[in-house]
């Protein structure tokens, strides 16, 4: 009782979700036009009973042609309304990915980079997005719904329509076995016949909709196998060359053998055994009912109980009911084993983001004169034992241009995200002008930093949209960022300028554009911003020598008078900043000058001469 | 030119409906012969079973107008119904048989022949751009009424055909005049559908864009790749806005489409009712006026009403076998793209011809599509063990120079010779024994993380030898560190459990998966991009360790990493523009010590930054 309360109750909220997504209109107007033609096909079926009722009693074409009339009257009537509902539902039936898609997109949107970057939660957006490919949890649940609600009225109409058929008395007065159909005690044996074999086909669709589903899920991880090789390893973009020198064939077919083929040879052995027994057990009772209400009817005919015509109706009625009893166990099955993929839909769309906005402004300070202190902060990342950051006290002044070295996960990208809030410390705080970040206005926080990401993205819309990061912008000034990050004149030399997209992902005619050029374009997107501080995290690692160099001789310019990070692994680039500070093992562990830190001898040393040593003779 | 129009000639040939239905035969013969004696069994079924209910009410209507005895009526129902129970069962049995048949088959046989050419074929003709269309084709063809369905939807064919003749043996027993009509009736309902598929078709392209778009603008949104600019820029609302966007553009697409639609629907109402109408017409006029037992106008008006039912199916069935036709050809013109390369060839060099020498010969190549050449006649040659730096601009044509070497690519003119033969010359698999590498993108399989490294099955990794390398490429301590230590999964979007490694520890993987082919020639393009100076001048130290014995070539664009090889090659325009050692270069004074002083100046002591 209490798994049933909470199945409801997941249901229920599904459905609310679907409202969200879909409309408030759609799940009952689409019950309604799913059910309209079940009810034409019982008005077809009372009438043509009538039909036949008429011609044995011997009437006129007329008397019997009229109920074709009306009949087909009615019909056309339903049908016209179905189809103006059909004509107000069209969007949403048609549309219903890229509704949900919309959806999730925003709810994507709308979580904090932490919970982006968490792969729990990126597992759950995972799973959501293939349930929605492969129509299971949200995207299934209105259709079952749907089905559930015509079959259930389908069944209510039929029970309408023939309860005449028990209670018909024909001839009590004659002998034997016809005396026999007459009683009762007849009519209670065949309901009982009847409901045994609905039971038993209500059993054998739920048994079989349950292995259907677990077949369904296994191809389900079949299919993302698939996808993934598909479209990371075995298209022109992936790895054709090393399957090739490597000789990976005898592998990638033996993994492919085991995540693929054995996977659906395990899920089509469920089908086949499902099919072969439960559904079989459907099938064949569907047809034993078919030849039961046929005798059941017929016997009473004969009796005298009613007519030729009420044969005819009664047999329409009771198949058309029975198809829908077995429809509706079928759906009761999946909508039951729907509810573990409607409980991960709703992991990912309960998520709610988590960064503590203050109410402070940035009024509060002069952004111009704004110092970033670390005190004491130590960081772990979610899911992780070991701290990024231990300990880290480091103060970012105003105006200064600093270069960030030191290894690999020594800390220095855990440090920037930090400071531009993509984290908040695990302990310790970091405070601008002595006031604590998290109590500044998140969205007004981040208008602080210009920051070109080792990692960084453009997205494949328009360059101007990309250096605003926005569609509405001021074009002189994209121009103006553009010149600056020199890639201006590229730009210009595009077909629709400032208006070409970049790649041809979004619109096929946009450009694509090296590494280099699109990095500048990032580097214009900060500039762009207007921000103080600006942050350039590892820009040239891809570069070759010459656009390299043309970044750092343009670093000033980029600077401007804004506080200016440097990230970098390319040493040479600690020579044009005033200040060094040289992270290992989550904290700062040297801080100074160029020439301070080398006649110290210590870890920036190190660094430095196990790259200058190259290049010095 | 005239060759290459040839071979789109030669393929555009399509094949014949017949040859089509041989060939998928043969290969499910291959696959699994019960499959298709049961899918042939299955065709009289659905006929069948349709006849026997339309039989049944005429059946029990006889019975009851001519007051017969509960038996009679008894044994006629009985008769009939456990001939359709029996039916239903053997139908429903045969029919899960096929239907789990083709799903194994779509899924193993049919799946591993296209996967297994994509790996096998010639390197240039995979990544030659007609290809690309064709290998999504021939993926597509395993869709839905694809390929392996094409018997299935033969048999449907037969079957349709089957309940199309025997209805119309029923009704042509009324009157023969009801079938031209219902099929002058069909035809016209089609002719609507046609007309709305062909605009929908001119759609098609518009519908497509679409989607594509709102699928970048969802992906993007939730890929976190992008997810660190997206918030520290604030473009969700312009992410959100674009989302939006392509609904709007969606909801006016459907717009457009939706009266014809709603035009057809009611047309095809209208005409079942106008059929139903004329039907009952005609047989009430028929039982007033005639002795027409009661049973035969149940069974005509079942037959007439139901006759649409099965020139649908057998119109269905016919544009699937069409379709799945096409689906067919498509699949085995992609199989039959011709090797272009000789599997066997001379024997690879062994013994004194190892560590191997490569000679590049006026060596040109052109990708299709590009204007000009990405490598000119460039000549080059490297002695045996020499361990050779490549440098240039980004975009040079310094990985076309590696896949030309490695016998991926075949240069148009000039020859590459490996230990003095035309690499043309060896057999093509053979051929990449000799090479070990690490390039720049490499996508890793979801499996273990000694199967990445060893890239064979379990059985026949050498764990010691496994180990060994990975201490070489630095990466033991990481691996040891992990619960499942080498039998760690990778790639965390298929396995739940897998671990991601950083871009650093990524270079390991790959630097010890080369280093575990022990091949005499290694090619490292860009190795160090994501390392650390630290860990960047370990590679370094222990290159001459690595490449011992071997002949080698490093690509970088951190020319400190020209020091330890014996030669650098300065690549420009396609061409080898200066080529000698490090200090003859710098000597020289011409572009490489540009660029080598234009890099070390920020190094140099006395020099400031500008």
């Amino acid at each position: 009782m209490k798994k049933l309360r909470e199945n409801l109750r997941i249901q229920l909220r599904g459905l609310r979700l679907n409202q969200e997504i879909n409309g408030k209109r759609y799940t009952p107007f689409n019950i309604l036009a799913f059910y309209l033609p079940v009810l034409a096909n019982y008005v077809t079926i009372h009438f043509s009973g009538s039909v036949i009722t008429a011609l044995t009693e011997g009437r006129s074409f007329w008397d019997c042609f009229r109920y074709v009339l009306l009949s087909a009257g009615l019909v056309f009537a339903i049908y016209l309304v179905r189809r103006l509902i059909m004509r107000a539902t069209m969007d949403m039936n048609w549309s219903s990915w890229y509704r949900r898609e919309m959806y999730m997109t925003r709810k994507a949107l709308s979580l904090d980079f932490a919970q982006a970057e968490n792969p729990e939660i990126s597992a759950m957006l995972g799973k959501a997005e293939n349930n929605s490919q492969m129509y299971n949890g949200l995207a299934h649940q209105p259709i079952l719904i749907r089905s559930a609600a015509v079959n259930l009225l389908s069944i209510v109409t039929a029970i309408g329509m023939s309860s005449g058929m028990l209670s018909a008395r024909g001839d009590t007065t004659q002998g034997g076995v016809l005396q026999w159909v007459n009683s009762p005690l007849f009519a209670a044996l065949f309901v009982l016949f009847v409901l045994l074999l609905l039971v038993l086909s209500v059993w054998g669709n739920d048994a079989q909709s349950k292995r259907a589903f677990r077949a369904h899920q296994l191809f389900g991880k079949m299919h993302m196998v698939r996808r993934y090789y598909e479209r990371r390893v075995l298209n022109e973009s992936g790895s054709g060359e090393d399957i090739r020198i490597f000789r990976e064939r005898p592998l990638i077919a033996q993994e492919l053998e085991n995540g693929i083929a054995c996977v659906s040879r395990r899920a089509a052995a469920i089908n086949l055994r499902a099919d072969s027994t439960f559904g079989m057990i459907a099938s064949v009772v569907t047809a034993i009912i078919g030849g039961a209400v046929y005798l059941f009817v017929g016997l009473k005919a004969l009796s005298g109980a009613f007519g030729a015509g009420k044969v005819v109706e009664y047999y329409g009625v009771m198949t058309a009911m029975i198809t829908a009893f077995s429809d509706l166990a079928w759906t009761l099955g999946l909508l039951r084993s729907n509810r573990r993929f409607l409980e991960e839909d709703m992991a990912f769309f309960d998520l709610r983001g988590e960064m503590q906005s203050g109410s402070r402004t940035l009024k509060e300070i002069d952004p111009d004169t704004a110092e970033f202190t670390f005190h004491d902060v130590s960081f772990r990342y979610p899911g992780s034992e070991t701290y990024a950051l231990r300990h880290l006290n480091l103060t970012l002044r105003r105006g200064e241009k600093l270069a960030v070295v030191g290894r690999n996960g020594s800390g220095k990208t855990t440090m920037i995200k930090l400071l531009c809030r993509l984290y908040d410390p695990t302990e310790g705080i970091v405070t601008v002008n002595g006031i604590d970040v998290r109590e500044f206005n998140y969205s007004e926080y981040l208008r602080l930093f210009g920051v070109v990401f080792q990692d960084f993205t453009l997205l494949s819309f328009t360059v101007a949209e990309n250096v605003a990061a926005g569609e509405a912008y001021d074009e002189e000034k994209v121009m103006r960022c553009l010149d600056m990050a020199g890639v201006g004149e590229r730009v210009r030399r595009m077909p629709k300028g400032v208006r070409q997209c970049v790649t041809k992902l979004y619109e096929e005619d946009g450009e694509d554009l090296s590494g280099g050029e699109s990095q500048k374009i990032a580097i214009a997107r900060a500039l762009y911003k207007d921000a103080p501080f600006v942050i350039l995290d590892e820009p040239t690692a891809a570069l070759d020598p010459k656009s390299e160099a043309e970044i750092y001789a343009r670093f000033d310019e980029i600077s401007g008078g804004r506080t200016a990070v440097y990230v970098s692994h390319r040493m040479s680039s600690c020579r044009f900043c005033e200040r060094i500070v040289v992270f290992a093992d989550g904290k700062v562990v040297e801080d100074g000058t160029h020439e301070s830190l080398l006649a110290a001898n210590g870890a920036y040393a190190q660094l430095w001469n196990a790259q200058a040593q190259y290049y010095t003779e | 030119m005239g060759k290459k129009e040839k071979r789109k000639e030669k393929t555009k040939q399509p094949y014949a409906y017949f040859g089509n239905l041989l060939f998928v035969c043969r290969e499910q013969w291959k696959f699994r012969r019960s499959y298709m004696i049961a899918a042939a069994a299955t065709t009289p079924m659905a006929s069948a079973s349709a006849v026997l209910a339309a039989f049944l009410p005429k059946v029990v209507l006889d019975c009851i107008e001519r007051h017969v005895s509960p038996g009679e009526l008894l044994w006629k129902v009985g008769l009939l119904s456990l001939c359709s129970v029996l039916l239903a069962a053997a139908n429903n049995f045969l029919t899960a048989y096929c239907n789990n048949s083709m799903q194994i088959a779509q899924n193993s046989f049919w799946r591993m022949q296209i996967t297994d050419k994509i790996m096998d074929m010639d390197y240039h003709v995979f990544t030659r751009k007609g290809t690309r269309s064709k290998r999504e084709k021939a993926m597509n063809s395993l869709m839905r009424n694809g390929a392996p369905a094409f018997i299935w939807v033969n048999i449907h064919l037969f079957s349709a055909l089957f309940g199309f003749t025997a209805f119309t043996a029923i009704i042509v027993r009324c009157s023969f005049w009801f079938i031209p009509a219902l099929i002058a009736g069909y035809a016209l309902s089609v002719l609507g559908w046609k007309a709305l598929q062909r605009f929908r078709d001119k759609l098609k392209d518009e519908e497509a864009r679409i989607r594509l778009r709102m699928d970048y603008v969802s992906q993007r949104s939730k890929d976190f790749a992008e997810a660190k600019d997206i918030r520290v820029y604030e473009m969700q609302p312009m992410l959100d806005h674009k989302a939006e966007t392509g609904l709007r553009e969606r909801v006016s697409l459907l717009h457009r489409i939706h009266t014809g639609h709603m035009f057809n629907t009611l047309f095809e109402d209208v005409l079942m009712l106008v059929t139903t109408i004329g039907a009952y017409a005609y047989l009430i006029h028929l039982k007033i006026h005639t002795d027409m037992p009661l049973g035969d106008f149940a069974l005509y008006l079942g037959a007439i009403t139901g006759f649409g039912s099965w020139l649908t199916r057998l119109a269905d069935a016919f544009s699937e076998s069409l379709e799945c036709a096409h689906a067919v050809s498509d699949y085995r013109s992609f199989l039959d793209i011709p090797d272009e390369r000789g599997r066997t060839g001379e024997p690879l060099p062994a013994g004194e011809d190892l560590p191997c020498a490569i000679e590049f010969d006026h060596v040109t190549f052109t990708y299709e599509d590009a204007e000009k050449p990405t490598i000119r006649d460039f000549t080059l040659t490297i002695r045996p063990g020499e361990h050779v730096a490549i440098v240039g601009d980004n975009g040079a044509g310094k990985t076309t120079l590696v896949k030309l070497l490695c016998g991926l690519l075949p240069p148009d003119s000039g020859q590459i010779r490996v230990a003095g033969r035309d690499v043309l010359t060896y057999g093509r698999d053979d051929y990449f024994t000799l090479f070990a590498t690490v390039l720049q993108s490499v996508n890793f399989l979801p499996a273990t993380v000694a199967k990445n490294i060893a890239l064979c099955p379990e059985e026949e990794i050498d764990r010691d030898r496994l180990w060994n390398c990975m201490r070489k490429a630095n990466i033991d301590e990481k691996i040891a560190s992990l619960p499942d230590k080498e039998n760690t999964l990778m790639v965390k979007d298929i396995h739940e459990g897998a671990t991601a490694f950083s871009g650093g520890e990524q270079q390991r993987l790959l630097l010890a998966r080369a280093l575990y082919k022990d091949a005499p020639i290694l090619v490292l393009d860009e190795p160090t991009a994501a390392l650390d100076p630290i860990a960047e001048n370990d590679l370094y130290m222990q290159y001459s360790t690595f490449a011992a014995g071997k002949t080698s070539i490093y690509i970088s664009h951190r020319l400190s990493s020209t020091r330890f090889c014996d030669r650098v090659v300065l690549l420009a325009d396609g061409k080898a523009a200066e080529v000698g050692s490090h200090e003859e270069l710098m000597r020289a004074g011409g572009a490489y010590a540009e660029l080598f002083r234009l890099q070390s100046r920020y190094y140099e002591q006395e020099v400031r930054a500008q």
